[in-house]
């Protein structure tokens, strides 16, 4: 069952530029900062109610986020979607015949997640997650 | 100030064929559908958490979302902020260099709203809106 948006995913060209608008023009507070080399990517977490603004900025095209930014230049990118158990949902989807770019969960930074492909959910790319910790959410460093 | 993600704005071509997958697949739940005229489009609000994705279906061709569509296919199309005071923001925004689509507020669906150009907001359409007396906050209805 899916439970609440976590967070929203935005690309951006310019890390500095994108912090000056979103925590001191509009006055979301800066959560957390996670320099990425390994996922070629900067990612800036701001509170925006209960709803987090995850600001991501690709460095190069190695990642999907990166090849998106190439492609359609910077601007809205995914909808992180929390859910109770995330194996159980994409297992779900999966057997409802929705086309995924992840049948099972990778590891993140606070839960395990998976994309479902932006065709069948009308050009929306979701991400569905559930916090490690949970049921469903496993704990970090394991598969 | 700016309290709350209000919502996100996701641009389909027909409720018809878009509902079913956020209702009957994901499993959430249409509070509200309603033609919004005055900004060429028929909504689809599902709450979702503390917020809502609305689904946006343009009324014609000619519309700001009709156009989105033709020009990029359907997908996420905006987001929308909270705040008490949307006149004041929409000015404070101004004084700030922003290029504002509207400089004073104009009605919507559910409240009083007005748009930030996306150049402005690194390629997102930002929208800021104050809702109707009566109207529950988005996640709360």
């Amino acid at each position: 069952m899916i439970r609440r948006l976590d967070h929203i995913g935005i690309v951006v060209t310019d890390m500095a530029a994108a912090l000056a608008f979103y925590r001191d023009t509009l006055g979301f507070a800066l959560v957390e900062y996670r320099h990425q080399p390994e996922r070629h990517q900067d990612v800036a977490i701001l509170r925006a109610g209960a709803v987090d603004l995850e600001v991501i900025h690709p460095f190069n095209d190695q990642s999907a986020a990166g090849r998106y930014l190439a492609k359609s230049g910077p601007g809205l990118y995914h909808l992180g979607m929390e859910t109770d158990d995330v194996d159980a949902e994409l297992g779900r989807l999966e057997g409802a015949g929705v086309r995924l770019i992840d049948t099972t969960p990778r590891p993140g930074t606070h839960a395990r997640f998976g994309f479902v492909h932006p065709k069948p959910t009308h050009g929306v790319l979701i991400e569905l997650s559930t916090p490690y910790g949970e049921a469903g959410g496993g704990a970090p460093g394991l598969p | 100030m700016l309290t709350k993600l209000d919502h996100i704005g996701i641009a389909v071509r027909t409720l018809e064929e878009a509902l079913p997958f956020y209702t009957e697949t994901l499993g959430l739940k249409c509070i509200d559908v309603r033609d919004v005229p005055q900004q060429g489009v028929k909504v689809a609000f599902i709450p979702i958490g503390d917020t809502e994705l609305e689904l946006l279906e343009p009324l014609g061709p000619d519309t700001p979302v009709g156009k989105f569509i033709a020009n990029q296919g359907p997908g996420l199309h905006h987001i929308c902020y909270d705040t008490p005071d949307v006149a004041g923001e929409l000015t404070r925004m101004k004084e700030c260099g922003m290029r504002m689509l509207d400089e004073v507020p104009k009605e919507g669906a559910v409240g009083m709203i007005g748009f930030m150009h996306p150049k402005s907001a690194f390629g997102v359409l930002t929208e800021f809106s104050t809702r109707f007396p009566g109207i529950p906050p988005s996640g709360q209805r």
